[in-house]
C-alpha cells in the first residue's frame, strides 16, 4: 500500500506544468488604452474588466482614502448614468457587477452573458472621464465609507494588521490604510476628488481585459468604438517614496476590547515578479499551507501553542510584507507561542526544506495556480493585475510555472537569510484591555 | 434560414452541462458533470447531519465528528493523508456535514479514494479529537471577539428557541469541552449512511467515468436505519421581543426577524422573488439597501433575506444592518416602513421585470467553477429540482405575479411578531 503510495507522488512530483493560460490577445489603442482578449468558450459568459493603476500608493499624505472613496463614488452617476442604474442595469442583463480597491490598482468588473457584454464598455466608457461626482452623494456616499471604516474598527485583526504596516512603512504610502485615516476622510472634499479622478482616470493608465466567449475581431471593434476616442493625457505614475531601510526591530502592542491575545509579525518582503517572489510564495507555502506546512504541524499540532498559525507573502508593486498572523491556543502565555514561531523560522533558515518538502510545495503552489484560473473572471483577473503591477504582465504570469518548477532547497535556504532578519520584521501583539 | 432559427434558440439553452445521475442500491446517489475550462475536479460528499441529530448535551458533535474525519482513516494517519492530498496539491475540507475534495482532473482516481476514506473509515482518533475539540473551543473564544458574530448567534438563539438551530453548530464551551472520541465514533456509526448522503462531482473528466470510480469507492456502504431524534418544530413567537445587548463596539449590530421556510415550501421562488424587491438585490437595487444605504447612508453592510437560509428546517426570515450608535432607530424604522409596505402593496411592474430580468438571467454564475457546480448538483438532488430544472428554472420565475408577491410576504413577514436584536455599546 506503503508503496503504491510513493509511486504516486513520484509521478506528481515528476509532472510538468501544463497548459493553463490560453492564448492572451494585446492590443494599445492609440489614445494609450492596453486591451486584451481571453477567448474560453465553455460557457456562454464574458468577464469584463477595466483596471487603472492607481491605489491608495500614490495618494499624498492628506488626502488617504480618496482612491477607494472614489471607486465607491463611480457608482453614483454618470453623464449617461444616472445614480443607481448601473446596478440595475448589470441586475436587469442577469450579470454581476463590484469593484475592489488596493493600494496598487483599482478594478472594476461586470460578469455578463456574452450576448450582452457590450453594455459593460458602455458604462466603462461612460465612468473613464464622465463620473458626475454629485457634490449631495458625494457627502452622502462619505457617511457610508465612515461606516464601512468603523466596521473595520470592531475587527482585532483588521486593526492589527492596519497598526503593523503603519510602523513597517515610515516613508511609503504604503504607511497609510487603503480605506485611509479617518480624519482625511472627514476633510476630503468633492473638489480634490474631482481632481484626483482627473489626474488619474485616464486611457492611458488603464486596461481592459475581456475574457470568456466571443469573437476576437467583434471584440476588438467595440472597445475601440466606445474607447479609441476618449483622449488620453494624465499624469503618468509616479515612482513613490523608497521606504528607508529597516535598522531595528519595531515592536507594538494595542490594547483591544477583545479578550484574545493576537500576533502579527511582517518582515519585508519584495515586489510582485521579482526573483525572490516566487521562492516567498514556496516560503509560505512551507511554513502553512495545509496540515503538512511547518506551523501547523510543529505549533497547532506538535507543541499545541496556537490555535491557528497562517503566513501570507504580500508581494506588492513596490516591496512588500510577508506576513505570519497568529493566536495562541487559550492558556498559552503569547511569549511563548513568539519565541516557537520564530524557532520555526530560524530552522527553516538554517536547514532549508528537504528535497521532499521542496517536490511537494512546488506541486501544490503549481495546483493552486490552477485552482486560481478556474473561471473566465479569475482569468481576466489575474491577467488586469499583472498587467498593471508586474513590468511585462502576461509574460511574468506564464512562466511563473516553470519558474517554480526550477527553485532548489538551496535557493530557499538562501532567501530565508536575506528576508528573515530580525532588525527588518516588525511585531505587534493585540492584547486585551486591561491586562 | 438555418441561421435566423439559431438566433431565437434562448440563450440559457446554450449551458452544455449534462447531468449523469446514478442511485446505488444502498440508496447512496452520485451525480456528476463535465466542465472543461481548467484541468481541475471538485468531489463534494453532503451528509444529512448536523444540529438534528444531536441531544442538546452533545451539541457541537457533528461539527467535532466532521473536524476530525482527516485525523485519521483505517488506511492511513492524519498526517499521511495530509502529505498524500497536498502532494498532489489537492485540498480536502471536512465539515460537520460530509467532505470535499479538489484535486487536478487527471488524479481523480485518488481524489474518490481519499473521500471514501474519510467518509466511510475514519478512525476518530483519540489524540485527534482531542485536538480538534480544543480548537474548537478556542474558536468559540474566538468569536466572542467578532460583535457581529455573537449578535447573529444570540438573534438565532431568540429565534428558534430550544429547537437545534437555536444553538451554535460547535455547541457551547461546556458541550464542547465534554465530547468524547468515542462518543463522535458512535455518532459516526449512527449517521454516517448513505441514504442521508449525496455526492456530486464537476471537473476536467468524463462523467460515467467518475461514476464508475465513485460507485467502486462507495458501493459497499452499508445503509441502516437510524431513527431521527424527534425534534420538534420551532415556535412561531407570540408577539415582539427586544433583546438588548451590550458590547464594547464601535458600531451597533441589529438583526430584525423571526422563522422562516423551508426550501421545499410552495411559495418559495414567490418569495425568492421577494427577497430581491424587498432586501437582497445584487448591488443596491432591493429597496433596503437602495434606501437606507444608498439613500440614507446609515450602513456598508445591510440586507434582508428569508429563503437565503431555507433548508430541509425553517431557515429565518432577518433583516441586518451595521450602524453608528444613534441611527438605531432610523435603521429599525426603516426596516419595518419597508417590510410594511411589501406586505401591502405589489411591487411596480418595473421592479418585478428587473428582478425576474436578473434572476433568470445570473443562473449561468452558480455553474461556473467546479465546487460550486458540485454544491449545485448536490441542492437539486436534495430538493428534487427535477432533471429539467435548469431549463425549467427560468418559467418559474417568469411565473410569478406582483399579487403572489404581495401575498406571500403578508403571510410570511411578520414584524409584529418579530425578535429585535440590538448589539453594540451603551
Amino acid at each position: 500500500m506503503i508503496l503504491k503510495n510513493s509511486r504516486q507522488k513520484q509521478r506528481a512530483a515528476n509532472s510538468k506544468p501544463r497548459k493553463i493560460m490560453r492564448p492572451v490577445t494585446k492590443k494599445v489603442l492609440d489614445n494609450g488604452l492596453k486591451v486584451f482578449l481571453i477567448q474560453v468558450k465553455e460557457l456562454p459568459v464574458v468577464s469584463h474588466w477595466i483596471w487603472y493603476s492607481v491605489g491608495s500608493r500614490d495618494e499624498q499624505s492628506g488626502e488617504t482614502g480618496v482612491s477607494h472613496f472614489l471607486e465607491h463614488m463611480m457608482f453614483k452617476g454618470t453623464k449617461k448614468y444616472p445614480k443607481g442604474s448601473i446596478d440595475l442595469i448589470t441586475a436587469r442583463l442577469g450579470g454581476h457587477n463590484n469593484a475592489f480597491t488596493s493600494s496598487d490598482y483599482t478594478a472594476y468588473y461586470f460578469n455578463l452573458k456574452s450576448d450582452r457584454f457590450e453594455e459593460a464598455m458602455k458604462i466603462e466608457s461612460s465612468r473613464m472621464r464622465g463620473c458626475l461626482l454629485d457634490p449631495k452623494e458625494f457627502e452622502l456616499e462619505k457617511k457610508v465609507v465612515l461606516e464601512e471604516l468603523q466596521r473595520g474598527e470592531d475587527d482585532p485583526w483588521q486593526n492589527l494588521f492596519q497598526a503593523v504596516e503603519a510602523s513597517a512603512y515610515v516613508v511609503h504610502p504604503y504607511h497609510h490604510p487603503v480605506i485611509g485615516w479617518r480624519e482625511d476622510l472627514e476633510r476630503l472634499t468633492r473638489d480634490a476628488m474631482q481632481d484626483y479622478y482627473h489626474r488619474h482616470y485616464v486611457p492611458d493608465r488603464a486596461s481592459l481585459v475581456l475574457a470568456g466567449d466571443f469573437k476576437k475581431k467583434d471584440a476588438l471593434d467595440l472597445v475601440e468604438k466606445h474607447f479609441g476616442k476618449i483622449p488620453s493625457g494624465g499624469t503618468p505614475r509616479k515612482a513613490a517614496l523608497h521606504e528607508p531601510p529597516q535598522k531595528g526591530e519595531r515592536r507594538l502592542i494595542l490594547r483591544s476590547p477583545a479578550k484574545l491575545p493576537r500576533l502579527g509579525v511582517a518582515w519585508k518582503g519584495c515586489t510582485v515578479n521579482d526573483e525572490d517572489d516566487v521562492l516567498l510564495d514556496v516560503i509560505n507555502c512551507l511554513l502553512s499551507m495545509g496540515k503538512t506546512s511547518r506551523l501547523y504541524q510543529n505549533l497547532v499540532k506538535g507543541k499545541e501553542l496556537a490555535s491557528f498559525a497562517q503566513s501570507y507573502n504580500e508581494s506588492r508593486m513596490d516591496a512588500g510584507l510577508f506576513w505570519i498572523i497568529s493566536e495562541p491556543k487559550p492558556g498559552v502565555e503569547p511569549e511563548h507561542l513568539e519565541e516557537a514561531i520564530f524557532g520555526e523560522i530560524e530552522r527553516l533558515k538554517a536547514q532549508g526544506p528537504s528535497a521532499a518538502e521542496m517536490k511537494r510545495i512546488q506541486k501544490a503552489v503549481l495546483t493552486s495556480f490552477y485552482f486560481q484560473m478556474e473561471t473566465v473572471s479569475d482569468q481576466a483577473q489575474r491577467v488586469g493585475q499583472f498587467e498593471t503591477i508586474v513590468h511585462g504582465g502576461i509574460k511574468a504570469l506564464e512562466a511563473y510555472p516553470q519558474k517554480l518548477l526550477a527553485i532548489r532547497p538551496k535557493q530557499i535556504k538562501e532567501a530565508m537569510r536575506r528576508y528573515f532578519v530580525d532588525d527588518q520584521r516588525t511585531v505587534g501583539w493585540s492584547l486585551p484591555e486591561g491586562e | 434560414m438555418a441561421k435566423r432559427q439559431a438566433k431565437k434558440i434562448p440563450h440559457s439553452s446554450r449551458l452544455r452541462f449534462k447531468i449523469h445521475r446514478r442511485q446505488l442500491p444502498n440508496g447512496l446517489v452520485l451525480l456528476a458533470v463535465q466542465n472543461t475550462t481548467a484541468p481541475t475536479l471538485a468531489v463534494t460528499c453532503s451528509l444529512m447531519v448536523g444540529r438534528m441529530e444531536e441531544p442538546p448535551e452533545k451539541a457541537g458533535i457533528s461539527y467535532l465528528v466532521g473536524e476530525s474525519l482527516d485525523e485519521g482513516t483505517q488506511r492511513w494517519t492524519g498526517d499521511e493523508l495530509a502529505a498524500l492530498v497536498e502532494g498532489y496539491g489537492g485540498s480536502l475540507v471536512t465539515t460537520g456535514s460530509g467532505a470535499a475534495i479538489r484535486m487536478a482532473a487527471e488524479d481523480a482516481s485518488l481524489a474518490v479514494k481519499i473521500l471514501a476514506e474519510v467518509i466511510l473509515r475514519p478512525t476518530l482518533p483519540k489524540d485527534g479529537v482531542r485536538r480538534m475539540r480544543e480548537l474548537a473551543l478556542a474558536e468559540l473564544q474566538s468569536e466572542r471577539d467578532e460583535p457581529r458574530t455573537v449578535a447573529s448567534l444570540a438573534f438565532q438563539h431568540l429565534v428558534y428557541g430550544e429547537h437545534p438551530y437555536g444553538r451554535p453548530s460547535k455547541g457551547s464551551l461546556e458541550t464542547m469541552a465534554s465530547l468524547t472520541p468515542s462518543q463522535c465514533r458512535s455518532f459516526h456509526k449512527k449517521w454516517y449512511l448513505p441514504s442521508r448522503a449525496i455526492i456530486a462531482g464537476s471537473g476536467d473528466l468524463e462523467p460515467e467515468k467518475l461514476l464508475d470510480l465513485l460507485e467502486k469507492a462507495f458501493g459497499s456502504w452499508k445503509d441502516k436505519n437510524s431513527k431521527p431524534l424527534g425534534v420538534k418544530e420551532p415556535r412561531e413567537l407570540d408577539g415582539p421581543v427586544q433583546e438588548n445587548l451590550f458590547y464594547p463596539s464601535n458600531q451597533v449590530h441589529i438583526y430584525l426577524g423571526h422563522l422562516g421556510i423551508k426550501r421545499t415550501d410552495s411559495d418559495f421562488y414567490k418569495l425568492l422573488v421577494m427577497d430581491h424587491v424587498l432586501g437582497t438585490g445584487p448591488g443596491f437595487t432591493s429597496r433596503i439597501s437602495r434606501k437606507l444605504r444608498d439613500e440614507q447612508g446609515l450602513a456598508y453592510a445591510v440586507g434582508a433575506s428569508i429563503t437565503h437560509s431555507a433548508g430541509i428546517e425553517r431557515g429565518m426570515f432577518s433583516a441586518y444592518i451595521g450602524t453608528s450608535p444613534g441611527q438605531e432607530k432610523q435603521a429599525i424604522d426603516g426596516f419595518i416602513r419597508e417590510i410594511q409596505a411589501i406586505r401591502r402593496e405589489a411591487p411596480t411592474r418595473k421592479e418585478m421585470e428587473d428582478v425576474k430580468a436578473y434572476l433568470t438571467g445570473s443562473f449561468v454564475w452558480a455553474l461556473e467553477r467546479n465546487s460550486n457546480l458540485a454544491r449545485f448538483l448536490v441542492r437539486m438532488e436534495r430538493f428534487q429540482y427535477g432533471d429539467d430544472y435548469i431549463q425549467r428554472y427560468p418559467e418559474i420565475i417568469r411565473a410569478v405575479s406582483a399579487k403572489d408577491v404581495r401575498q406571500v410576504a403578508e403571510k410570511h413577514l411578520h414584524p409584529d411578531r418579530s425578535v429585535c436584536l440590538r448589539l453594540g455599546p451603551k
